[in-house]
């Protein structure tokens, strides 16, 4: 019995807390002295889908048609381009309007997603854009996505290019 | 006298601080953060003030210096404070970096805390 029990141990201590395998998620259970299964639902925490899922419409909307972009925005959202202020939706729709090129696109490498304490979300982006047959250049960009009668819009957008960062 | 805003004078001064910090003794930033912060270093996420100061002690260099390039600051609408920087580290004798780092700062108890922070060196971006 005593040997029975140092096995099990070793084993709860051997798989501590639980692994991955085919799908599911193991853990050994002591009292009975075997492993339990449960499907591995490893689903995206809500902050990371709203944000992704905010990154992915926003450049892509930006690369077809950024005049629709103002419904991302409100009167209360700021904007801050390449160190320039821009505020309320009219001000952001009437900057990213003149931006000067004609083609525009997007690639993110690199994404972040936080949950804020007032139930916001906060997004940090770095990627790389091709604007007209300019060389390609990289950007980072940072959203706070605020919950706005059920919709999510962006009440904070800074911009700049990666014009700064000499190294790698 | 065109004064900064009060939202770019609590960015900019704990920025200020933060990289003073990092750079000298990064034990003490233990103070900027709390139980509720989050970090995502380099895509890897810690919760909490004990989880985020273990992983800021135990990064494997012996000296740093950040230089900051470009810095941004918004007021957020739960009266936040948010912070973008842009600049270059240098790691032991390792090559100059580009880094980017975002700072989400809330007011509580009179204190400017970060409860969000994010932070990512700049290998991704070749262009420029």
């Amino acid at each position: 019995m005593q040997g029975t029990n140092l096995f099990k141990s070793h084993l709860k201590e051997t798989f501590n807390g639980s692994f991955h395998r085919f799908g599911y998620t193991w853990s050994f259970q002591t009292c009975t002295g075997s492993f339990i299964r449960r499907k591995t639902m490893a689903e995206k925490p809500i902050w990371e889908q709203i944000g992704s899922g905010f990154v992915q419409h926003y450049y892509q909307q930006f690369d077809t048609d950024r005049v629709k972009l103002a419904d991302l925005y409100t009167d209360a959202s700021c904007l801050t381009w390449e160190g320039e202020g821009f505020q309320g939706k009219n001000a952001i729709m009437t900057k990213l309007s003149s931006l000067p090129f004609q083609t525009i696109q997007h690639s993110i490498t690199a994404q972040d997603h936080h949950p804020t304490p007032d139930s916001c979300v906060m997004s940090m982006v770095m990627g790389q854009l091709k604007a007209d047959q300019d060389q390609v250049m990289g950007f980072q960009q940072v959203f706070l996505l605020k919950n706005v009668d059920n919709k999510w819009v962006c009440t904070n957008d800074m911009f700049r290019l990666a014009l700064h960062n000499f190294g790698a | 006298m065109a004064e900064k805003p009060m939202w770019e004078q609590i960015g900019s001064g704990f920025v200020q601080h933060y990289y003073q910090q990092f750079d000298t003794d990064r034990v003490k930033l233990s103070e900027l953060y709390t139980d509720a912060s989050c970090l995502t270093w380099e895509g890897e996420g810690f919760q909490g003030k004990s989880a985020i100061m273990t992983k800021l002690s135990s990064l494997p260099f012996q000296t740093i210096q950040h230089i900051i390039t470009a810095q941004d600051h918004h007021p957020t609408p739960d009266s936040c404070v948010m912070s973008m920087v842009m600049g270059q580290l240098k790691a032991d004798q390792d090559q100059v970096m580009g880094f980017q780092q975002v700072f989400l700062l809330k007011n509580v108890d009179n204190k400017w805390v970060c409860t969000n922070d994010m932070f990512r060196l700049a290998l991704h971006n070749f262009g420029a």
